[in-house]
C-alpha cells in the first residue's frame, strides 16, 4: 500500500485479488443455479414416476375388475344353461306326456304351456350364450351382438337393428372384442331399463386401421352433465380406455342417446 | 484488469466520463419500463410489487444524480457551489436512505410475502426489525460522517438481510413442489440476481477506501465492476419480466 498524502492507493495484487473473488461468486452462484436445475430435473422425474405408478395401478385393477365380472357373467351363463336350461327341459318333456294322456279339453291349454316353456328353453339358451365370454369367443363379435338383437327383437317393445359397414375385419384381440361387446352390452342394457325407447340401431363402420361403432336410441335421453355417473356409466368409459377406445356418449333429454366409439384395430393387434 | 498502461487507462476514463451515466441511466430504466408495459400480466401475483419497486429505484437514480446532472448542466451550477461543505455535497445520504435502506426493506418485504413458512417469516420480520434500528442508530451516531467507509457496516448488514431473506425463500422452494416450474417463475431470477448483485457489492465497499481520484486504476475498475452488475441485475429483471409466466395467487 501506498500512501500519497492522506489518500490511500491500491496494488496490483489488492485489484486483483477483488476480480478473483467477483469471479469465484459468480461461478459459485452459477453453481447453485446448476443444482437447482438438477433438482428441477430429478423430482420432475420421480414425480413422473408416480404418477405413472398410479394410473398402471388403476389400469390392473380395472382389468382385475372386468376379469371378476366375466367369471361371475360365465358362471351364471352356464348356470342358466345347465341348470335352469336342464329343468325347463324336463318339464317340457313331462308335459309332452301329459299332453299325450289329458283329454282334448285340457290339451290345448297343457300344449300353450308347453309353447311356453319352449320360449323359455330358448331364452336362457340365448342369454347364456350372451352371457359367457368363452361363447362370445367362439361365436365372434359380430354373431354375438346379432345373437344380442334378436334377442331384443323378441320382446317386442324395441325394433333393434345391426348395421355393418366396410371390410369386416377379423378380431386380432380376443380379449378387446369381449371388452367391447360389454361395452354394447351396457349401453343396451341402459336403454332397455330406462330410455323407453322404440328403436334402436347398432351400426359397426370397419376401416383399414379403426373400427367406429356407433349405438344409437330414440328414447328419453338425459342430461350427460346432470346425471349422476352411476357404475355403468364409469365402467363403460373405463373399459374403453382399456383398450385404447374412443369413448363419446351424447344424449338430449327427449331426443335420445348416442355413443361413439372408436377402436384402434391394428394397434391394439395382437401379432 | 491489468490497467497498467497510461494510455489505455486515459481511454478507459473516457469512455466512463462519456457514457457512465447514460448506460447507467438506462439499464435503470429498462425493467421499469418493461415492468409498467407488462403490469397487466403480473397484475395478480406479488411480482407487482417488484414492478413499484422498479419504477422506485428508477425514480431513485434520477433524483440520486443530482449531483451530476447540476455539474453537466451549465446553468445549474451554481447549486452546487450552494452545496458544497454541507451534507448533501455528497450523494451518499440520498442512497444510503432509498437503496441501502428501502431496497433492503422492500427485499425483505418481498421474500416475506413470498414465504409460506412461519417460522421464516418471522425470522424475516425480526430481522427487518434489528436491520431498521441498527440503521437508524448508525446514521444518527456517523451522520457527520456518511462517506463511504463509515457505511461498511450498515452494508454488511443490509446485505445480511437480503441474503437471509433469498436463501429462506430458496430453501422453502427446494422443499416444495414449486420447484418444478421454477425456471418460469420471476421470483427465482430476482433471488437469484439480487443474491449475486449483493454477494459483489459487500466486498467492493471495503475497497473504497482507494476510491478517490489519485488512484484512478481502482476507480475505473470498480466503475466497470459496478456498470457490469448493475447491468446484469436490470437486464435479468428485465428478460424476467418478458419470458417469466405469472401464476395467480
Amino acid at each position: 500500500m501506498v500512501q500519497t498524502s492522506e489518500q490511500l492507493v491500491s496494488t496490483d495484487v489488492e485489484r486483483y485479488l477483488l476480480i478473483y473473488m467477483i469471479a469465484v461468486l459468480v461461478i459459485v452462484t452459477g453453481l447453485v443455479i446448476v443444482f437447482f436445475m438438477v433438482f428441477q430435473k430429478r423430482k420432475n422425474k420421480l414425480l413422473l414416476d408416480r404418477v405413472k405408478r398410479e394410473r398402471e395401478f388403476e389400469e390392473e385393477l380395472v382389468k382385475t375388475q372386468s376379469e371378476i365380472q366375466e367369471q361371475t357373467l360365465k358362471n351364471i351363463g352356464q348356470e342358466l344353461h345347465d341348470n335352469v336350461g336342464q329343468l325347463l327341459s324336463v318339464a317340457n318333456m313331462q308335459l309332452s306326456l301329459v299332453s299325450s294322456l289329458t283329454q282334448d279339453s285340457i290339451k290345448t291349454k297343457v300344449d300353450d304351456t308347453k309353447a311356453v316353456i319352449g320360449e323359455a328353453i330358448k331364452e336362457v339358451r340365448g342369454l347364456s350364450k350372451v352371457l359367457n365370454s368363452e361363447v362370445i369367443l367362439n361365436l365372434g363379435f359380430q354373431k354375438s351382438l346379432n345373437t344380442e338383437i334378436e334377442r331384443l327383437n323378441k320382446m317386442d317393445s324395441i325394433k333393434a337393428e345391426l348395421k355393418i359397414s366396410g371390410n369386416e375385419g377379423v378380431y386380432k384381440n380376443n380379449k378387446d372384442a369381449i371388452i367391447l361387446f360389454r361395452i354394447i352390452q351396457e349401453f343396451i342394457s341402459n336403454t332397455v331399463k330406462y330410455s323407453k325407447a322404440t328403436q334402436l340401431t347398432i351400426s359397426l363402420n370397419y376401416e383399414k386401421d379403426n373400427l367406429g361403432i356407433i349405438a344409437e336410441d330414440n328414447g328419453v335421453g338425459f342430461n350427460v352433465e346432470k346425471v349422476t355417473k352411476g357404475s355403468g356409466l364409469i365402467n363403460m368409459e373405463s373399459r374403453a380406455q382399456l383398450t385404447n377406445t374412443e369413448f363419446c356418449l351424447i344424449s338430449i333429454p327427449n331426443q335420445g342417446t348416442k355413443l361413439l366409439l372408436n377402436y384402434p384395430i391394428s394397434l391394439r393387434a395382437i401379432s | 484488469m491489468p490497467i497498467t498502461h497510461n494510455n489505455n487507462l486515459h481511454y478507459l476514463e473516457v469512455f466512463l466520463n462519456k457514457y457512465y451515466a447514460l448506460i447507467n441511466f438506462a439499464i435503470v430504466f429498462l425493467p421499469a419500463i418493461i415492468g409498467v408495459y407488462s403490469y397487466r400480466k403480473y397484475k395478480n401475483t406479488h411480482a407487482k410489487y417488484f414492478i413499484w419497486f422498479c419504477v422506485y429505484v428508477a425514480i431513485v437514480e434520477i433524483i440520486g444524480s443530482y449531483k451530476v446532472m447540476f455539474e453537466k448542466i451549465e446553468s445549474l451550477n451554481f447549486i452546487n457551489s450552494y452545496l458544497e461543505g454541507t451534507l448533501l455535497e455528497n450523494e451518499n445520504w440520498w442512497y444510503l436512505i432509498f437503496w441501502t435502506l428501502g431496497g433492503a426493506l422492500f427485499y425483505a418485504y418481498y421474500f416475506w410475502i413470498l414465504l409460506e413458512n412461519n417460522i421464516s417469516k418471522k425470522v424475516i420480520k425480526f430481522s427487518a426489525i434489528i436491520f431498521l434500528i441498527f440503521f437508524v442508530i448508525n446514521f444518527y451516531l456517523r451522520f457527520n460522517q456518511i462517506s463511504s467507509s463509515a457505511q461498511i457496516p450498515i452494508n454488511i448488514a443490509q446485505a445480511i438481510l437480503i441474503l437471509l431473506a433469498v436463501i429462506l425463500y430458496f430453501l422453502e422452494i427446494l422443499k416444495s413442489n414449486k420447484i418444478l416450474s421454477i425456471f418460469s417463475s420471476i421470483h427465482f431470477y430476482i433471488g437469484a440476481t439480487i443474491l449475486l448483485w449483493n454477494l459483489i457489492m459487500v466486498p467492493l465497499t471495503f475497497y473504497d477506501i482507494y476510491f478517490n481520484r489519485s488512484d484512478m486504476e481502482y476507480s475505473i475498475l470498480k466503475a466497470f465492476i459496478f456498470l457490469g452488475c448493475n447491468t446484469f441485475m436490470y437486464l435479468t429483471f428485465s428478460f424476467a419480466l418478458i419470458w417469466c409466466k405469472p401464476r395467480n395467487n
